[in-house]
């Protein structure tokens, strides 16, 4: 926490351990900030998109097109140009509440006084990909079968030949482990490493301004702290993109499950 | 934009040079461990990623 670097007389960079918030209150567990955020988004969710949709007016209202125009980016940008028009149509409810849920979660770490995005908590990131390498392979097995799928996930197009032999296990690992394993860490790192900046640019700018007790050290503070206002604006895209890229990496392993054979 | 194929994942060349790095290094870490020798882990992972570098360009071929 920032707290902890205001009035020491040294200055501590922030760490893994800055992520680590203590305890909001205790309901025979400790209940923390991103639990309590987590929480939040999903009644914000709900209630944002039924006052869009309250109406359904024909000319629609501001907040009616904003739910509309989200819909229509994740059913039509993200849903059909990665599933094809053909099976699309029953994952959009998955990858909406996938995009809906992440963007907004991520955005919190921009909002005054929540300013924590959630999935820079790792064990928040791994259920979201363990959902999506469920869905994605049950997908997949439903459609081939089991030895189909095998089949479908283990031998690459256009490779022929003894080397098959060699080229079998690196693809189902590829497909099986890294997959599930790469889209976790993608979210998690870059929301635990926006962070982190931001809170060293924040934390340097006090100390230097504030505590460092020289005052030449406070134009420094001061570069800090415009750095931290244009890391802020780098966020803003990053926090979009990755819950965009998540929604869209989901997107396309169902569409490839789906995939007729090479 | 209607019945386009479907883009492709475009990280699944990272994922094939991964999983061949760690299936094939795997493998030599076991031989180094059997054979009581220190050097199959490095030919395992250099072997796994080339394989993975040429299981991508034959896929790509393909397309």
């Amino acid at each position: 926490m920032p707290t902890a670097v205001l009035g020491s007389d040294e200055f501590h960079a922030p760490s893994p351990a800055s992520f680590d918030l203590p305890a909001v209150f205790n309901l025979g567990f400790d209940v923390t900030k991103p639990m309590l955020l987590l929480a939040l988004s999903v009644p914000v969710i709900v209630l944002f998109f039924w006052a869009a949709s309250k109406e359904r007016a024909v000319v629609p209202s501001k907040l009616q097109f904003v739910g509309e125009y989200v819909y229509g980016f994740v059913r039509n940008g993200v849903a059909r140009d990665s599933i094809g028009s053909q099976d699309y149509l029953r994952f959009v409810p998955l990858l909406f509440s996938l995009f809906t849920f992440i963007v907004l979660n991520n955005y919190y770490s921009l909002i005054p006084f929540l300013q924590f995005p959630s999935f820079s908590r790792f064990s928040f990131v791994l259920p979201l990909a363990l959902l999506v390498w469920v869905v994605y392979n049950a997908v997949g097995v439903r459609k081939h079968g089991l030895v189909g799928y095998l089949k479908h996930v283990c031998i690459p197009p256009g490779v022929t030949g003894p080397v098959l032999a060699l080229i079998i296990p690196l693809e189902f690992l590829s497909t099986i482990l890294v997959r599930p394993a790469t889209l976790a860490l993608r979210l998690f790192a870059n929301m635990f490493a926006g962070h982190l900046l931001l809170i060293l640019f924040a934390t340097g700018a006090a100390f230097l301004i504030f505590d460092s007790g020289n005052a030449w050290y406070a134009p420094v503070g001061v570069l800090s702290f415009i750095l931290g206002i244009l890391v802020s604006f780098l966020e803003v895209l990053v926090l979009f993109l990755q819950a965009y890229v998540f929604t869209l990496l989901t997107a396309m392993y169902i569409g490839g499950a789906l995939a007729d054979e090479h | 934009m209607n019945d386009a194929p479907p883009p492709q994942d475009p990280w699944v060349a990272f994922g094939r040079v991964a999983g061949g790095v760690i299936f094939y290094g795997g493998v030599g870490f076991l031989l180094d461990r059997w054979w009581d020798t220190s050097f199959m882990v490095a030919i395992g992972v250099v072997l796994g990623a080339a394989l993975g570098i040429y299981t991508v360009a034959m896929a790509q071929r393909e397309i």
